[in-house]
């Protein structure tokens, strides 16, 4: 009895310790912690910065030194950035590239720089890379869908169409969003109205699409939109076509003031994806090829599909991991 | 052995398909290079295009830095193109980089397509084998070079062009030869070698002479209508020729088998089917007679009514002897009136005399030639085999000796072989064989006798005989030789020789200052035939200085007569030269006195068998009593011949036989003997 205790008792006292020595081990080895660049497409985009902090958050705690470089949407800087970071012989590279194609660019002259490459979300005409963080666009937009499909049915809007202004298509998340969105609708009988596609994705050219949607479709009782910083583009083209309360909104993302208005029933619904976890998972993998650890090729992150009826449930995880809230760069 | 050769299809398609095969790698060579200037236009043509077209595709994408973009566009340019790479050197990126951005793709050899590695030194040597390289800048909308883009053109559509003439040639070349052989073979058999095969069968078919029994079919080209024309042109010329030398051959054979005249076999088949018959007696086990016929005093015949006559009495005999003899038995004519018949299947020998006894009686009976009657009888001598012979030589001789046996015993007869013939026979052949060298040997001599005027006493002249001095034997009896003589045709030689001889000594005698007086010499009849006689005769005289009237020539009786014409004729000749004659042996022929008395005869001598029995024989007596008086009343000399006693010399000086030649006053004698008995008794002395 007294061995069993004495057992346990060092159980109690060496488990702490070892997990002690592990976190020391692992802060000596950020003090010679590798060089990451993060070439993001634009962090004035609230989901990339929050990606952003995710990767210097997860960075900072495994020793790493990240630099943050975002394009501002241009391809040009962002090939500029590359080269600063190909100049500087960094140990690792973490990029949210201006579009699937110019991440293949990047992730060639990094490869051939022998440099390792994490792409996080948006995706990359190329498998060059050393993993593919991203979130899972079709399940995430297809549980939208379902709970677009339940309240359209609990308006007894069923037979009403919905409207899609839609992110490029050419882009693997635009794509899967869209087939996860359609597979709910089916599976509920609703018809879908009409989509436009986003270029600039600009204040007037979603209001322009909204109103183009619900103006040429009579039956239209919802509008989801692919993207979420132009949700009041879409409110307003609402208002302005005077169905306002006749036709709901749906987004895929979230904005810091979505659980307001989905509590207030102003949105039906968002599809959010989880960026500040995306850059931490980024960082992650990364760390994982530095000890030499086998780092799975591609990695999906759910996306919490929230409405009025589970929001207080994912209340928490929407501000860490969606809106970053909790964390402090 | 024949050395195996090529058939015609060999050779007719070793030469046609290199032909084809040649010209078609001609024709093939002419289209590949064709082909290669088209297709060289063509790739630099289209490589100009898709410069140009890249160019302004990818400019905009280089300015936005759409890298990987452009990188697509290049990639689906090289893949749906057979270009040999696409390069592009993209100025901004590599301003930003610091360092050329060179980016592309390149078609390996093998077809792959590869990203372009610029600092690969494999790809830089794949680009020097590009069939060419276009080259343009890439400008921005501002005109500034942000680029260049190179384009390297592929030989592929040349390669995969000259595989495709290459496989279409060999392909086209190996049908057209398949199908040209198959058609040369079908044509070369149609026209030329099924028309050949049918000649060849005909020439093939031959009959026993070689040549073809059909026509040759004149089938196929001109060419092979004219040659089986030529052909059988030529078998028709040899046919007819072979005809013709058969017909000559037959006719030489039938000549040298048959007897012109008669039309039975000659001596040469005789001797075959006497030969085959011993050949068939010895395999049969019976006996075989031969039997060999001569007409009697056939020659009379001939020479008192002519050959025509004689050849109509063999024709006549010939007819008779034929219907005696069975089929399988033999007849035939070996040469003037001497016919053999071989009798085959006999079982004794008296079968043979039984037909010798119907043949001599077949012969005598009358002939009628030229509506004269004539009685010819016949000897003949039967040889039995195999009592008497083995052989066909064997055989003919013993016949021919039984045959003479039955002639010297009084003709008219048949005589069985029996040995003591062949003793004769061989004696007989041994004599003519000695006789003939004696001649060329020089061993003959004349002996004289002298012929006395038993009025006078004085020596009129004297008469050479022949007489042959054998080394081995001596002095060879006259009637052993000179009945041989006259048979074996050496009697003119020898005649001449005595002459020659005989002259010479009387030319001697008469330059010693004797006086042998008249030479009687005698020559035979033969002698007449020969158109040269009186020639011959001068050229002895003048060669010995013998003088013309010291000659008298001695003509018997029995030879005057078997010739008479002739005789007058040739006898006038020497009688008109002054060359005496004298009838020798009268009395013992058959003398017409109407050929006596035309007969140019200066002298008659009487035959000593009349002499012999004088004067005890009245019957002798009154012959020569009858010829001195028809000498005396035609006015020509007589002498009496074998006067031996003095009785016979006291009745013809009785009789007024002025002239004996005989052994009561000298035997012949050899010439030195006669010079001496010329010489006077003085000088002797």
């Amino acid at each position: 009895m007294r061995l069993r205790l004495t057992s346990i008792f060092l159980l109690l006292v060496l488990l702490p310790l070892s997990l002690a020595w592990t976190s020391v081990a692992r802060a000596d080895q950020a003090q010679s912690g590798k060089q990451l660049v993060y070439i993001t497409s634009d962090r004035r985009i609230p989901f990339w910065d929050i990606m952003s902090r995710g990767i210097q958050q997860r960075a900072q705690q495994l020793g790493h030194q990240v630099q943050i470089l975002s394009a501002n949407n241009s391809t040009k800087r962002e090939l500029e950035h590359l080269a600063l970071a190909l100049r500087q012989q960094v140990d690792g590279l973490i990029i949210s590239p201006t579009s699937s194609s110019a991440g293949a660019t990047l992730i060639k002259l990094a490869s051939a720089a022998g440099i390792p490459v994490v792409v996080a979300d948006i995706g990359a005409d190329s498998d060059k890379y050393l993993s593919f963080i991203a979130s899972d666009n079709y399940q995430g937009a297809y549980e939208l869908g379902r709970i677009l499909s339940r309240a359209l049915i609990q308006k007894g809007w069923q037979s009403g169409r919905v409207g899609i202004v839609a992110i490029p298509q050419r882009r693997q998340n635009g794509r899967e969003r869209t087939a996860g969105f359609m597979q709910a609708l089916d599976e509920a009988g609703i018809l879908a109205a009409g989509m436009r596609q986003q270029v600039d994705f600009s204040y007037t050219e979603t209001y322009t699409f909204s109103r183009e949607l619900i103006d040429s479709e009579p039956e239209l009782r919802a509008l989801w939109l692919q993207g979420s910083d132009r949700y009041q583009a879409a409110l307003d083209a609402i208002k302005d076509a005077g169905r306002e309360g006749e036709i709901l909104l749906a987004t895929f993302d979230a904005e810091p003031e979505f659980i307001d208005m989905i509590q207030s029933g102003q949105l039906i619904g968002a599809a959010m994806q989880q960026p500040f976890l995306i850059g931490e998972e980024a960082v992650i993998r990364l760390d994982r090829h530095f000890h030499g650890e086998s780092v799975t090729p591609e990695h999906k992150l759910s996306v919490l599909a929230v409405s009025a009826d589970n929001l207080q449930t994912h209340l928490p995880t929407i501000r860490r991991n969606v809106l970053g809230q909790q964390v402090t760069p | 052995m024949i050395k195996r050769l090529p058939s015609l299809y060999l050779l007719l398609v070793g030469l046609v398909l290199p032909a084809i095969l040649v010209t078609l790698a001609l024709s093939a060579s002419f289209n590949y290079h064709q082909a290669k200037s088209s297709i060289l236009m063509e790739v630099d043509r289209e490589s100009q295009n898709s410069l140009k077209s890249l160019n302004s595709t990818i400019s905009g994408l280089l300015e936005a830095y759409a890298v990987n973009e452009y990188e697509q566009i290049l990639g689906n340019e090289i893949a749906l193109t057979p270009h040999c790479a696409l390069i592009v050197e993209d100025f901004n990126l590599s301003k930003i980089l610091g360092s050329q951005y060179i980016t592309g793709y390149i078609r390996s050899s093998s077809g792959k397509i590869q990203s372009y590695e610029p600092d690969n030194p494999a790809h830089k040597e794949h680009l020097n084998s590009c069939l060419q390289r276009y080259q343009t800048s890439i400008l921005s909308n501002q005109d500034e070079a942000i680029g260049s883009l190179q384009l390297y053109s592929s030989d592929q559509p040349l390669q995969a062009e000259l595989k495709d003439t290459l496989s279409q040639s060999l392909l086209s070349a190996l049908l057209t030869c398949v199908l040209m052989a198959i058609l040369l073979m079908v044509l070369s058999r149609v026209f030329f070698i099924t028309p050949l095969d049918q000649i060849m069968a005909a020439i093939g078919d031959t009959d026993k002479t070689g040549l073809p029994n059909k026509a040759i079919p004149e089938q196929g080209p001109r060419e092979l209508r004219a040659l089986a024309r030529s052909m059988n042109s030529m078998i028709t010329s040899v046919r007819l020729s072979q005809r013709d030398l058969q017909q000559e051959k037959d006719t030489v054979n039938h000549m040298a088998h048959f007897d012109a005249l008669t039309g039975l076999a000659n001596r040469t088949l005789f001797n075959d089917r006497l030969e085959s018959g011993i050949a068939r007696a010895q395999r049969h086990h019976y006996k075989l007679a031969l039997l060999v016929i001569d007409l009697d005093h056939f020659k009379r015949v001939n020479d008192s009514l002519g050959h025509n006559a004689g050849d109509q009495v063999l024709t006549l005999i010939t007819q008779r002897l034929s219907q005696l003899i069975r089929s399988d038995d033999t007849l035939a004519r070996l040469g003037g009136d001497e016919f053999t018949i071989v009798q085959e299947g006999l079982d004794n020998t008296d079968e043979a005399c039984y037909l010798a006894q119907r043949v001599l009686h077949a012969i005598g009976q009358p002939l009628e030639v030229d509506n004269q009657l004539l009685y010819i009888n016949s000897s003949i001598g039967i040889s039995i085999y195999p009592d008497n012979g083995q052989s066909s030589a064997e055989l003919l001789m013993q016949a021919d000796a039984a045959m003479n046996l039955a002639k010297n015993e009084g003709r008219n007869d048949y005589r069985l072989f029996d040995s003591s013939l062949t003793q004769d026979a061989q004696e007989w052949l041994t004599m003519e064989a000695r006789l003939r060298k004696a001649l060329q040997q020089d061993e003959l001599e004349p002996f004289f006798q002298p012929q006395i005027n038993i009025r006078t006493g004085q020596i009129e002249g004297f008469e050479a005989l022949a007489r042959w001095i054998s080394p081995e034997e001596g002095l060879i009896s006259p009637g052993r030789f000179i009945p041989l003589a006259e048979q074996s045709g050496l009697i003119e030689a020898l005649d001449l020789q005595i002459i020659q001889k005989s002259m010479q000594h009387f030319a001697d005698w008469h330059r010693q200052g004797l006086n042998p007086g008249i030479l009687s010499v005698n020559l035979n009849a033969r002698h007449f035939q020969n158109p040269a006689l009186i020639k011959t005769l001068q050229d002895l005289m003048s060669q010995s200085g013998f003088k013309t009237e010291w000659l008298e020539v001695e003509v018997t009786e029995t030879q005057l007569m078997t010739k008479p014409e002739d005789a007058i004729q040739v006898l006038n000749q020497l009688h008109d030269s002054g060359i005496r004659i004298a009838l020798d042996d009268f009395g013992t022929g058959y003398s017409s006195l109407s050929y006596i008395k035309r007969l140019p005869i200066t002298k008659l001598k009487i035959d000593q068998s009349f002499i012999r029995d004088l004067p005890d024989d009245s019957e002798d007596a009154s012959i020569v009593r009858s010829v001195i008086a028809l000498a005396k009343h035609l006015g020509l000399e007589i002498l009496a011949e074998g006067a031996e006693t003095e009785q016979q010399i006291n009745f013809l000086l009785n009789n007024r036989c002025d002239r004996v030649q005989g052994y009561f006053y000298a035997r012949p004698m050899p010439a030195d003997a006669t010079q001496l008995y010329l010489t006077p008794e003085p000088v002797r002395a």
